[in-house]
């Protein structure tokens, strides 16, 4: 997707075409919706079949919870939902569907739907985060879910995702072993490098061969450093250049002060995903900077005793935590059949109620403010309600296919092992960034 | 001189033609009743399989061509840009790098086939049990590229396999296989895999040649090289040429392999093990973020072809010999 904060003047052209297409698509749409759309709190569907493609498989918990959730809006509105489970790959079937075969709904990550549904082709729905729901007489806004909408608007000012969950990064470890850390949580990078170095080497657990995960740390500290934005700009130099300036490199030296090349467990940059995370899970290495999904992914591996807490990264030159996040959530396309009752179903399964299911069995967060907080994710979440969110990577990996695995693993690798310095990595980041700019049109 | 001339009756290109045309005239003039019928029954048997191929492989060849030309995110509508997608594919990096480890692969990666196919053919001939150990070396073509990938990554890991095991045997831990030599792993890995495959086309090729002629050889003194050089190779040379063909053309689709053992659930391998397949799913669906850069993708397989093309009729050209009858 190249609409989010994307100001480059060679995809206007692209906006004005889809634009275009998505005027020309919206035309009968909006029509029905003002002279007839359904109301979606009244729950008027029946007769109606509501196509949903899901990203998840039917047996993982986040199914089951949105199953459930499926079925009482059945109930409640008459209509049908015809749910296909399609896993991960679910995004790669709905390229060639959206020409003519468009699901009403479909539900991913937000980096995986930008490309397809992001740049104009997903409905806005703006109204959807103000509007009433069957069981619920308040709007979304006011259960906090408006806190991520910039997030989710394009160029065109459609919010094209409604997000139901909110991803959070931070760096994990067993509060069992380490009861003191929560009260002594590092201030600044500084405190952060001493408390690595003081756990010695190998503690911070890392699999090399996940280039989102190698990235975490060195754009996690350089937005820290310098500034959520700076990231954005130096990511998007067409040259590459602005890698190698003095400030950068400054920042640079600032990642192998935190973690210098020892600090990562032995094996992280010769293993296979997921060797290195469950050799964290299993007590071999303290720290494992990751997602929010780490203990639901790690449960069936940690000890008994283990008790899973977070630290964020702490505070750089800039005095900014920059809470990162991602979401996942629900989009729209164009050209769905039955658009008002996609947005009612989505609005239904934001109900406080369905959140809550949500929340318990998929050990997650929910962009609602008001529901439960799982206790593994606690500092997490007091940290995105601290702080203005930020997408992780500033966004960069949504707006622009390809760049983490084209452009940031292979230098980001080179430099977390220490095969480079970060001299070393400015140049061979700035050779792969112009590399990868120079296809970009 | 070679212990298989006496045996060659090579005909001429002009005696050739000749019995051609002949036939032709024979088959004109007194064509049977079954002939007649088999005439007409023609088109119809031979109409679905052909439209069969028109449709699921001649069309969409058709269409990438078409597609290469243009700009297209496979939703929109396609934009044509002309030859920008390949005047951009020589100023990129990565796919020059891909196209280079495609090359790599069909060459370094095809001699090794070849060379290690040929010494076990040659070890195998006069082996007890060689049925059975051909099965054996078989047996990886039969099993899923993805299973084999996760094994090999099970092994080559730090701390996997084989690190353990040479630590075992007191052995200190060796390069770090899986960061710094991934594509030479890769190519093993690839041989190994193929290499059943190419054994059993070429011991079915050797089993056809008479043993006196070994026989002959063991009473001239003949060297194993020898035998090799101046018996196996020239009577099995339609049959390596054939082999040779199917290894490019295999070469060129290979993926499942470098794609598992390179990457992990959600991304790509890196790129520096890409080959051809790789860039074109990774500029397509491929990744957490995928490009769908249809025409773009489409330019690079358009070029790969044609390169693997030009490659088949050089191999076809340079190894034209006259066939030997035994």
């Amino acid at each position: 997707m190249r609409s989010i904060h994307t100001t480059r003047a060679g995809v206007l052209t692209a906006f004005a075409l889809t634009g275009a297409l998505a005027l020309t698509a919206c035309g009968g749409g909006q029509a029905s919706s003002s002279d007839g759309s359904k109301d979606a709190a009244a729950g008027d569907f029946s007769g109606e079949t509501l196509t949903y493609w899901s990203f998840w498989q039917e047996k993982e918990p986040q199914a089951k919870a949105i199953a459930a959730a499926i079925d009482d809006f059945e109930k409640a509105t008459g209509a049908k939902v015809e749910v296909e489970w399609q896993g991960r790959q679910m995004t790669q079937k709905l390229a060639p569907a959206m020409r003519s075969n468009a699901p009403d709904v479909v539900e991913a990550a937000l980096d995986n739907l930008a490309p397809i549904v992001g740049d104009g082709q997903g409905e806005d729905l703006s109204s959807v985060f103000s509007a009433e729901s069957i069981n619920e007489k308040t709007p979304l806004s006011d259960a906090g879910v408006d806190k991520y909408k910039d997030l989710v608007t394009n160029d065109d000012g459609a919010a094209w995702l409604v997000p139901y969950s909110v991803l959070g990064m931070g760096i994990w470890y067993d509060a069992n072993e380490h009861q003191d850390l929560a009260d002594s949580a590092p201030k600044s990078l500084d405190d952060l490098a001493a408390l690595i170095k003081k756990e010695g080497k190998g503690s911070v657990a890392l699999d090399g061969d996940v280039g989102f995960y190698t990235t975490l740390w060195v754009e996690s500290i350089l937005m820290r450093e310098l500034g959520a934005e700076k990231f954005r700009a130096i990511a998007e130099d067409k040259t590459g250049e602005a890698w190698k300036a003095d400030g950068v490199v400054a920042a640079l030296e600032k990642v192998t002060q935190v973690v210098p090349p020892e600090a990562f467990a032995p094996g992280s940059f010769g293993s296979k995903f997921p060797a290195i995370q469950e050799g964290w899970a299993t007590g071999k290495s303290t720290f494992l900077l990751n997602g929010s999904w780490i203990p639901q992914e790690t449960a069936t591996s940690v000890g008994k005793d283990f008790k899973f807490a977070s630290l964020e990264i702490p505070a750089g030159a800039t005095g900014e935590a920059n809470t990162q996040i991602g979401l996942t959530g629900y989009a729209v396309p164009v050209k769905a059949e039955h658009k008002d009752l996609a947005k009612a179903f989505i609005r239904f399964v934001l109900e406080k109620k369905y959140q809550e299911d949500y929340v318990k069995k998929a050990s997650a967060l929910s962009t609602r403010e008001d529901v439960s907080v799982p206790t593994d994710l606690k500092q997490l979440s007091a940290s995105i309600k601290a702080n203005d969110p930020v997408l992780v990577m500033d966004g960069v990996n949504v707006d622009y296919a390809g760049i983490v695995p084209e452009v940031f693993a292979a230098p980001v690798r080179n430099f977390l092992s220490g095969s480079t310095d970060a001299k070393g990595f400015a140049n061979e980041i700035a050779a792969t960034q112009a590399n990868y700019w120079k296809g970009q049109n | 001189m070679s212990l298989a001339t006496k045996h060659r009756e090579v005909p001429t290109s002009a005696n050739k033609s000749m019995t051609n045309a002949a036939r032709r005239r024979a088959s004109a003039t007194s064509e049977s009743p079954m002939e007649k019928r088999r005439r007409r029954t023609f088109w119809p048997f031979l109409a679905p399989a052909l439209v069969a191929y028109a449709v699921l492989f001649l069309g969409p060849a058709v269409a990438s061509f078409v597609i290469s030309f243009t700009k297209w995110d496979g939703i929109g509508t396609p934009e044509p840009v002309g030859f920008e997608n390949y005047s951009r594919l020589l100023g990129d990096s990565v796919f020059r790098q891909a196209f280079g480890n495609t090359m790599v692969i069909l060459l370094v990666g095809g001699i090794a086939v070849f060379a290690v196919a040929f010494a076990l053919t040659m070890v195998l001939r006069e082996m007890r049990g060689r049925k059975f150990i051909r099965n054996v070396v078989f047996f990886p073509t039969i099993i899923s590229p993805v299973v084999l990938a996760i094994l090999w990554g099970f092994i080559f890991q730090s701390n996997g396999l084989l690190e353990s095991g040479l630590g075992s045997l007191g052995i200190p831990k060796g390069p770090n296989w899986l960061g710094e030599h991934l594509f030479l792993i890769i190519i093993i890995g690839l041989v190994w895999i193929n290499l059943g495959l190419y054994v059993t086309i070429l011991m079915a090729a050797v089993d056809q040649i008479p043993v006196y002629l070994y026989e002959e050889c063991a009473l001239a003194g003949a060297s194993a090289w020898q035998r090799f050089r101046y018996v196996t190779l020239p009577l099995t040379w339609d049959v390596v040429t054939a082999a040779a063909v199917l290894w490019t053309i295999g070469s060129l689709k290979i993926f499942e392999f470098i794609y598992a053992f390179g990457g992990t659930t959600a991304d790509m391998p890196p790129t520096n093990v890409w080959n051809s397949a790789l860039f074109i799913y990774g500029k397509t669906f491929g990744g957490r973020n995928p490009a769908f850069e249809f025409g773009y993708a489409s330019a690079a397989a358009v070029v790969t072809v044609l390169a693997v093309m030009v490659f088949v009729v050089v191999l076809q050209r340079a190894t034209r010999r006259d066939p030997i009858e035994f």
